[in-house]
Protein backbone atom coordinates (compact mmCIF):
# COMPACT_ATOMS: atom_id res chain seq x y z
CA UNK A 1 0.00 0.00 0.00
CA UNK A 2 1.36 3.56 -0.87
CA UNK A 3 2.17 5.97 1.47
CA UNK A 4 -0.50 7.79 0.42
CA UNK A 5 -3.18 5.53 0.49
CA UNK A 6 -2.15 4.33 3.71
CA UNK A 7 -2.53 8.06 5.03
CA UNK A 8 -6.04 8.49 3.67
CA UNK A 9 -6.83 5.03 5.47
CA UNK A 10 -5.78 6.72 8.39
CA UNK A 11 -7.20 9.85 7.86
CA UNK A 12 -10.87 8.16 7.40
CA UNK A 13 -10.42 6.16 10.45
CA UNK A 14 -8.90 8.30 12.88
CA UNK A 15 -10.14 11.67 11.82
CA UNK A 16 -12.69 12.42 14.55
CA UNK A 17 -10.44 11.30 17.34
CA UNK A 18 -7.68 13.88 16.70
CA UNK A 19 -10.11 16.45 16.11
CA UNK A 20 -11.62 15.65 19.42
CA UNK A 21 -8.08 15.32 20.84
CA UNK A 22 -7.22 18.98 19.69
CA UNK A 23 -10.67 19.84 20.96
CA UNK A 24 -9.48 18.90 24.42
CA UNK A 25 -6.69 21.23 24.29
CA UNK A 26 -7.81 24.23 22.27
CA UNK A 27 -10.98 25.95 22.87
CA UNK A 28 -11.16 28.28 19.77
CA UNK A 29 -12.68 26.22 17.07
CA UNK A 30 -10.69 27.66 14.48
CA UNK A 31 -7.11 27.01 16.09
CA UNK A 32 -8.45 23.47 16.94
CA UNK A 33 -9.25 22.78 13.45
CA UNK A 34 -5.74 24.66 12.33
CA UNK A 35 -3.86 22.40 15.23
CA UNK A 36 -5.39 19.54 14.10
CA UNK A 37 -4.42 20.03 10.27
CA UNK A 38 -0.77 20.43 12.08
CA UNK A 39 -1.44 17.10 14.01
CA UNK A 40 -2.50 15.62 10.48
CA UNK A 41 0.93 17.20 8.90
CA UNK A 42 3.28 15.91 11.59
CA UNK A 43 1.50 12.11 10.67
CA UNK A 44 1.86 11.94 7.36
CA UNK A 45 5.73 12.83 7.92
CA UNK A 46 6.44 10.25 10.82
CA UNK A 47 4.27 7.73 8.63
CA UNK A 48 7.29 6.34 6.65
CA UNK A 49 9.04 5.85 10.23
CA UNK A 50 6.18 3.74 11.26
CA UNK A 51 7.31 0.72 12.49
CA UNK A 52 4.26 -1.59 13.72
CA UNK A 53 5.76 -1.52 17.30
CA UNK A 54 2.50 -0.16 18.27
CA UNK A 55 -1.00 -0.28 16.85
CA UNK A 56 -1.97 2.89 13.62
CA UNK A 57 -4.49 4.35 16.68
CA UNK A 58 -1.39 5.11 19.20
CA UNK A 59 1.28 6.40 16.64
CA UNK A 60 -1.80 8.50 15.60
CA UNK A 61 -2.83 9.39 19.12
CA UNK A 62 1.03 9.50 20.40
CA UNK A 63 1.44 12.24 17.35
CA UNK A 64 -1.85 14.45 18.13
CA UNK A 65 -1.31 14.37 21.67
CA UNK A 66 2.36 15.73 21.26
CA UNK A 67 1.55 18.51 18.60
CA UNK A 68 -1.41 19.56 21.29
CA UNK A 69 0.83 19.50 24.25
CA UNK A 70 3.63 21.59 22.15
CA UNK A 71 0.36 24.08 21.24
CA UNK A 72 -0.47 24.80 24.58
CA UNK A 73 3.40 25.45 25.66
CA UNK A 74 3.86 27.38 22.72
CA UNK A 75 0.40 29.36 23.26
CA UNK A 76 1.57 29.62 27.15
CA UNK A 77 4.23 32.01 25.57
CA UNK A 78 1.73 34.04 23.82
CA UNK A 79 -0.59 36.60 25.45
CA UNK A 80 -4.14 35.34 25.99
CA UNK A 81 -6.51 36.46 23.15
CA UNK A 82 -10.23 35.09 22.81
CA UNK A 83 -11.43 35.59 19.25
CA UNK A 84 -14.87 36.53 18.74
CA UNK A 85 -16.97 34.16 15.73
CA UNK A 86 -17.45 36.05 12.89
CA UNK A 87 -17.91 33.55 10.19
CA UNK A 88 -21.05 30.88 11.98
CA UNK A 89 -23.00 31.24 9.68
CA UNK A 90 -20.43 29.26 7.12
CA UNK A 91 -20.19 26.57 9.49
CA UNK A 92 -22.18 23.33 9.24
CA UNK A 93 -24.44 22.87 11.78
CA UNK A 94 -24.99 19.46 13.04
CA UNK A 95 -28.60 18.00 13.23
CA UNK A 96 -30.86 20.02 15.90
CA UNK A 97 -31.17 16.25 17.44
CA UNK A 98 -27.95 16.46 18.61
CA UNK A 99 -27.67 20.00 19.70
CA UNK A 100 -30.31 19.43 21.82
CA UNK A 101 -28.52 17.56 24.01
CA UNK A 102 -24.97 19.66 23.48
CA UNK A 103 -25.53 21.23 27.07
CA UNK A 104 -24.95 17.42 28.50
CA UNK A 105 -22.41 16.71 26.16
CA UNK A 106 -20.65 20.44 26.07
CA UNK A 107 -20.00 20.10 29.82
CA UNK A 108 -18.06 16.96 29.28
CA UNK A 109 -15.44 18.48 26.72
CA UNK A 110 -15.88 22.23 28.81
CA UNK A 111 -14.90 20.08 31.70
CA UNK A 112 -11.87 18.52 29.97
CA UNK A 113 -10.36 20.80 29.26
CA UNK A 114 -10.29 22.43 32.27
CA UNK A 115 -8.65 19.47 33.48
CA UNK A 116 -4.77 20.10 34.65
CA UNK A 117 -2.41 19.55 31.04
CA UNK A 118 -1.41 16.21 33.91
CA UNK A 119 -5.06 14.89 34.18
CA UNK A 120 -5.79 15.77 31.12
CA UNK A 121 -3.39 13.57 29.35
CA UNK A 122 -4.61 10.31 30.14
CA UNK A 123 -8.25 10.86 30.46
CA UNK A 124 -8.51 12.16 27.04
CA UNK A 125 -6.57 9.02 25.71
CA UNK A 126 -9.28 7.18 28.12
CA UNK A 127 -12.00 8.68 26.75
CA UNK A 128 -10.45 7.80 23.69
CA UNK A 129 -10.54 4.04 24.84
CA UNK A 130 -7.02 3.79 25.41
CA UNK A 131 -6.77 1.07 28.28
CA UNK A 132 -4.24 2.11 31.33
CA UNK A 133 -1.22 0.32 29.87
CA UNK A 134 -1.35 1.69 27.14
CA UNK A 135 -1.96 5.21 27.96
CA UNK A 136 1.27 4.16 30.39
CA UNK A 137 2.99 3.42 27.45
CA UNK A 138 1.94 6.13 25.21
CA UNK A 139 2.74 8.96 27.82
CA UNK A 140 5.85 7.09 29.24
CA UNK A 141 4.81 6.53 32.52
CA UNK A 142 4.57 4.26 35.19
CA UNK A 143 1.19 2.21 34.92
CA UNK A 144 0.35 3.01 38.74
CA UNK A 145 0.96 6.67 37.92
CA UNK A 146 -0.91 6.98 35.00
CA UNK A 147 -4.24 4.92 37.42
CA UNK A 148 -3.84 7.46 40.31
CA UNK A 149 -3.95 10.20 37.65
CA UNK A 150 -7.06 8.53 36.43
CA UNK A 151 -8.66 8.32 39.69
CA UNK A 152 -8.20 11.63 40.75
CA UNK A 153 -9.09 13.19 36.98
CA UNK A 154 -12.58 11.12 36.92
CA UNK A 155 -13.44 13.00 40.72
CA UNK A 156 -12.31 16.29 39.06
CA UNK A 157 -14.53 15.81 36.13
CA UNK A 158 -17.98 14.89 38.33
CA UNK A 159 -17.13 18.10 39.92
CA UNK A 160 -16.68 20.49 37.11
CA UNK A 161 -19.58 18.78 35.35
CA UNK A 162 -21.85 19.32 38.11
CA UNK A 163 -20.65 23.07 38.97
CA UNK A 164 -21.55 23.48 34.89
CA UNK A 165 -25.09 22.29 35.00
CA UNK A 166 -25.52 24.07 38.11
CA UNK B 1 -10.70 -0.65 38.24
CA UNK B 2 -13.53 -1.87 40.45
CA UNK B 3 -17.25 -1.83 38.42
CA UNK B 4 -18.39 1.60 39.53
CA UNK B 5 -15.52 3.37 37.96
CA UNK B 6 -15.42 1.18 35.20
CA UNK B 7 -19.59 1.58 34.27
CA UNK B 8 -18.53 5.63 35.08
CA UNK B 9 -15.81 5.62 32.23
CA UNK B 10 -18.09 4.24 29.76
CA UNK B 11 -20.66 6.48 30.46
CA UNK B 12 -18.37 9.62 29.97
CA UNK B 13 -16.98 7.43 27.07
CA UNK B 14 -20.14 7.18 25.52
CA UNK B 15 -20.50 11.21 26.15
CA UNK B 16 -17.37 11.89 24.38
CA UNK B 17 -17.64 9.56 21.50
CA UNK B 18 -21.17 11.56 20.60
CA UNK B 19 -19.44 15.37 21.05
CA UNK B 20 -20.42 16.93 17.79
CA UNK B 21 -16.59 19.30 18.44
CA UNK B 22 -17.39 21.53 15.43
CA UNK B 23 -21.06 22.03 17.62
CA UNK B 24 -19.41 22.37 20.93
CA UNK B 25 -16.51 24.72 19.68
CA UNK B 26 -19.49 26.93 18.59
CA UNK B 27 -21.30 27.04 21.75
CA UNK B 28 -17.93 27.69 23.63
CA UNK B 29 -17.66 30.75 21.23
CA UNK B 30 -20.81 31.64 21.56
CA UNK B 31 -20.92 32.12 25.31
CA UNK B 32 -17.96 34.00 24.89
CA UNK B 33 -19.60 36.57 22.85
CA UNK B 34 -22.30 36.38 24.64
CA UNK B 35 -20.27 37.25 27.99
CA UNK B 36 -18.28 40.16 26.20
CA UNK B 37 -21.79 41.14 25.05
CA UNK B 38 -23.22 41.08 28.21
CA UNK B 39 -20.44 42.80 30.26
CA UNK B 40 -20.02 45.78 27.11
CA UNK B 41 -24.06 46.02 27.69
CA UNK B 42 -23.64 46.90 31.46
CA UNK B 43 -20.72 49.36 30.96
CA UNK B 44 -22.98 51.30 27.93
CA UNK B 45 -25.53 51.46 30.62
CA UNK B 46 -23.16 52.81 33.21
CA UNK B 47 -22.25 55.18 30.83
CA UNK B 48 -25.83 56.44 30.11
CA UNK B 49 -27.02 56.40 33.79
CA UNK B 50 -23.71 58.88 33.71
CA UNK B 51 -24.70 60.89 31.09
CA UNK B 52 -28.00 61.32 31.97
CA UNK B 53 -26.84 62.12 36.06
CA UNK B 54 -24.65 64.77 34.59
CA UNK B 55 -27.32 66.29 32.82
CA UNK B 56 -30.24 66.19 35.46
CA UNK B 57 -27.61 67.64 38.04
CA UNK B 58 -26.66 70.60 35.36
CA UNK B 59 -30.18 71.05 35.29
CA UNK B 60 -30.51 71.56 39.04
CA UNK B 61 -27.82 73.83 38.87
CA UNK B 62 -29.23 76.06 36.21
CA UNK B 63 -32.77 75.95 38.09
CA UNK B 64 -31.08 77.00 41.61
CA UNK B 65 -28.88 80.25 39.55
CA UNK B 66 -32.53 81.19 38.29
CA UNK B 67 -32.37 79.79 34.93
CA UNK B 68 -35.60 77.91 35.53
CA UNK B 69 -36.43 77.31 31.99
CA UNK B 70 -33.04 76.65 30.41
CA UNK B 71 -32.92 74.44 33.72
CA UNK B 72 -36.15 72.62 32.63
CA UNK B 73 -35.12 72.14 29.20
CA UNK B 74 -31.84 70.37 30.66
CA UNK B 75 -34.56 67.92 32.89
CA UNK B 76 -36.33 67.28 29.57
CA UNK B 77 -33.30 65.86 27.72
CA UNK B 78 -32.87 63.72 30.83
CA UNK B 79 -36.31 62.46 31.11
CA UNK B 80 -36.25 61.97 26.95
CA UNK B 81 -32.99 60.05 27.59
CA UNK B 82 -34.63 57.68 30.76
CA UNK B 83 -36.82 56.92 28.13
CA UNK B 84 -35.09 55.89 25.13
CA UNK B 85 -33.15 53.63 27.10
CA UNK B 86 -35.84 52.36 28.87
CA UNK B 87 -37.22 51.67 25.72
CA UNK B 88 -33.98 49.98 24.37
CA UNK B 89 -34.20 47.52 27.71
CA UNK B 90 -37.96 47.03 28.09
CA UNK B 91 -37.57 43.28 27.23
CA UNK B 92 -35.53 41.28 29.31
CA UNK B 93 -33.02 38.56 28.17
CA UNK B 94 -33.52 35.76 29.26
CA UNK B 95 -30.77 33.03 30.35
CA UNK B 96 -29.66 30.41 28.26
CA UNK B 97 -29.02 26.66 29.34
CA UNK B 98 -26.11 26.28 27.54
CA UNK B 99 -27.49 24.22 24.66
CA UNK B 100 -26.65 25.63 20.92
CA UNK B 101 -30.22 26.30 20.01
CA UNK B 102 -30.59 28.61 22.94
CA UNK B 103 -27.23 30.36 22.90
CA UNK B 104 -28.16 31.21 19.16
CA UNK B 105 -31.73 32.38 20.20
CA UNK B 106 -29.98 34.46 23.14
CA UNK B 107 -27.23 35.89 20.50
CA UNK B 108 -30.18 36.38 18.59
CA UNK B 109 -32.52 38.64 21.23
CA UNK B 110 -28.94 40.46 22.10
CA UNK B 111 -28.49 41.24 18.64
CA UNK B 112 -31.92 42.70 18.14
CA UNK B 113 -31.35 44.93 20.97
CA UNK B 114 -28.40 46.43 19.40
CA UNK B 115 -30.92 47.42 16.67
CA UNK B 116 -32.83 48.66 19.13
CA UNK B 117 -29.92 50.44 20.84
CA UNK B 118 -29.03 52.18 17.61
CA UNK B 119 -32.52 53.48 16.93
CA UNK B 120 -32.42 54.93 20.48
CA UNK B 121 -29.14 56.56 20.13
CA UNK B 122 -30.28 57.99 16.56
CA UNK B 123 -33.13 59.54 18.69
CA UNK B 124 -30.85 60.71 21.26
CA UNK B 125 -28.50 62.94 19.17
CA UNK B 126 -31.47 63.89 16.88
CA UNK B 127 -33.25 65.25 20.56
CA UNK B 128 -30.28 66.99 21.55
CA UNK B 129 -29.30 68.77 17.95
CA UNK B 130 -32.96 69.84 18.38
CA UNK B 131 -32.04 70.72 22.33
CA UNK B 132 -29.11 72.78 20.92
CA UNK B 133 -30.85 74.44 18.38
CA UNK B 134 -33.64 75.59 20.59
CA UNK B 135 -31.31 76.77 23.62
CA UNK B 136 -29.42 78.57 20.62
CA UNK B 137 -32.28 80.03 18.83
CA UNK B 138 -34.50 81.39 21.84
CA UNK B 139 -33.65 84.01 24.16
CA UNK B 140 -33.81 81.99 27.39
CA UNK B 141 -30.93 82.13 29.61
CA UNK B 142 -28.15 83.99 30.07
CA UNK B 143 -27.06 85.94 26.73
CA UNK B 144 -23.35 85.17 27.56
CA UNK B 145 -23.80 81.47 28.29
CA UNK B 146 -22.32 78.54 25.97
CA UNK B 147 -25.71 77.73 24.51
CA UNK B 148 -25.68 80.75 22.54
CA UNK B 149 -22.17 80.80 21.20
CA UNK B 150 -22.43 80.34 17.89
CA UNK B 151 -19.02 78.60 17.54
CA UNK B 152 -19.87 76.15 20.01
CA UNK B 153 -23.02 75.40 18.86
CA UNK B 154 -21.35 74.58 15.58
CA UNK B 155 -18.60 72.73 17.22
CA UNK B 156 -21.54 70.94 19.18
CA UNK B 157 -23.41 69.69 15.82
CA UNK B 158 -20.17 68.77 14.59
CA UNK B 159 -19.94 66.18 17.67
CA UNK B 160 -23.06 65.19 16.92
CA UNK B 161 -22.65 63.96 13.45
CA UNK B 162 -19.58 61.86 14.37
CA UNK B 163 -21.33 60.36 16.77
CA UNK B 164 -24.35 59.35 14.42
CA UNK B 165 -21.64 58.18 12.26
CA UNK B 166 -20.22 55.86 14.48
CA UNK B 167 -24.07 54.80 15.50
CA UNK B 168 -24.57 53.99 12.06
CA UNK B 169 -21.73 51.79 12.06
CA UNK B 170 -22.66 50.17 14.75
CA UNK B 171 -26.21 49.78 13.42
CA UNK B 172 -25.17 47.96 10.22
CA UNK B 173 -22.75 45.70 12.43
CA UNK B 174 -26.31 44.92 14.77
CA UNK B 175 -27.86 44.26 11.46
CA UNK B 176 -25.19 41.86 10.17
CA UNK B 177 -25.33 39.94 13.54
CA UNK B 178 -29.20 39.61 13.45
CA UNK B 179 -29.43 38.35 9.69
CA UNK B 180 -26.68 35.85 10.33
CA UNK B 181 -28.08 34.46 13.67
CA UNK B 182 -31.86 34.41 11.56
CA UNK B 183 -29.74 32.36 8.86
CA UNK B 184 -28.45 30.27 11.47
CA UNK B 185 -31.57 29.72 13.53
CA UNK B 186 -33.02 28.71 10.00
CA UNK B 187 -30.04 26.03 8.55
CA UNK B 188 -30.89 24.37 12.78
CA UNK B 189 -34.71 24.13 11.84
CA UNK B 190 -34.56 22.81 8.31
CA UNK B 191 -32.23 19.90 9.38
CA UNK B 192 -35.00 19.35 12.44
CA UNK B 193 -37.35 18.91 9.35
CA UNK B 194 -35.21 16.64 7.63
CA UNK B 195 -34.77 14.78 10.49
Amino acid sequence: MSQHARFEDLVSEYQVMVVRICASYERDRDLARDLAQEAWFAIWRALPAYRAEASLKTFVARIAQFRAISHVARRARQPQREALSTDLVDQEPPPESIAMASAERGSLLAAVQRLPLIYRQPVVLMLEDFSPSEIAALLGLNANVVGVRLNRARGLLRELMQREAS
Amino acid sequence: MNPNEHEEWQAMKIQWKSTSVAEMLMTQQLRWGLRLRMIGSWAWLGLEVAALLLITVLGIIQIAMGQAAVGSLYIVLALVGVGASWWTRRFSLRGASGSLLELVELSLRRARRGIRMAWANYFMTAASIVWVLVLYSSGIGDAQAAYHDGARVAAAMGMFGLYAIGVAVYHAYARRRVRRFVALRAQFAARAEEN
